[in-house]
């Protein structure tokens, strides 16, 4: 199938209440969910994230001192050159929550053909947190 | 490379006995290994509590590291043993922040590729 040239990439935003590895700190985090010509989400988004989404209609923040972790779904997508998206979906839970392995669990039964996980990452010092 | 080991718990729970717990310093970008006395004074006193000078195995996931600048340039990488969240985890930061001669600290996150994701998440 020839890829047009004007392939546009539709989004949306949900604003999801995350737990930071640094216990008991929280923050809301942007999840951006990716959308086919349909209007349908194509990024994973499972009950358990679901379950975090923050209602409001204020623009969802982007984590500007961390990288939340997460996984990282590849899918079928005849669109693209490689036949492959990737997407990532975070998961709010943190590692002694067992929903962060009931996510991991929910990810994996999507019809993602591989997903990676990757912790939480901090690029900026994490005293705040401390 | 200073080799040390000790148990490492990854981020899905999994508990394991005795790990390949390398310490090594980055500089300028590139990585040289570095005696334990170098380490010693950028390495908090739970972390050297809870591992052993010696080898353990090597296990599937890339471990979650800390990183100790000593130097803007510089910084001494160690592996977390504790998973975030955990009481461990949080004393091994305020003891590393702590350290006089740490400038910042920083985290790398876990790394768990799909096959080891789907055999820990499986495991109860």
């Amino acid at each position: 199938m020839p890829l047009s040239r004007n392939f546009t990439r539709r989004y949306g935003d949900l604003k999801v209440l995350y737990d930071l590895d640094f216990a008991p700190h929280q923050t809301v985090v942007r999840q951006r969910v990716y959308k086919d010509s349909a209007g349908m989400a194509e990024t994973p988004i499972t009950p358990l994230l679901q379950a975090r989404v923050v209602a409001g209609g204020c623009p969802a923040p982007r984590s500007r001192r961390f990288i939340p972790r997460r996984f990282f779904a590849s899918l079928v997508n005849p669109a693209t050159v490689t036949g492959v998206s990737e997407y990532q979906t975070l998961s709010p839970y943190r590692p002694i929550d067992p929903n962060l392995k009931a996510h991991a669990l929910e990810v994996l039964a999507t019809p993602a053909i591989s997903v990676r996980y990757q912790g939480e990452t901090h690029t900026e010092t994490v005293e705040p947190y401390i | 490379m200073a080799n040390y080991g000790g148990p490492y718990t990854n981020d899905l729970g999994r508990v394991h006995p005795l790990v390949a717990l390398g310490v090594y310093a980055v500089v300028d970008g590139s990585r040289s290994n570095t005696p334990a006395s170098f380490d010693s004074p950028y390495l908090p006193t739970s972390w050297q509590a809870a591992t052993l000078n010696g080898f353990g195995c090597t296990i599937p996931e890339t471990l979650r590291m800390a990183r100790a600048w000593y130097a803007a340039n510089a910084y001494l990488a160690s592996p977390v043993p504790w998973p975030g969240g955990t009481p461990e985890f949080n004393q091994f930061w305020s003891e590393l922040t702590a350290l006089p001669g740490v400038l910042m600290a920083t985290l790398e996150g876990e790394r768990m590729d799909c096959f080891w994701l789907d055999t820990y998440a499986a495991q109860p």
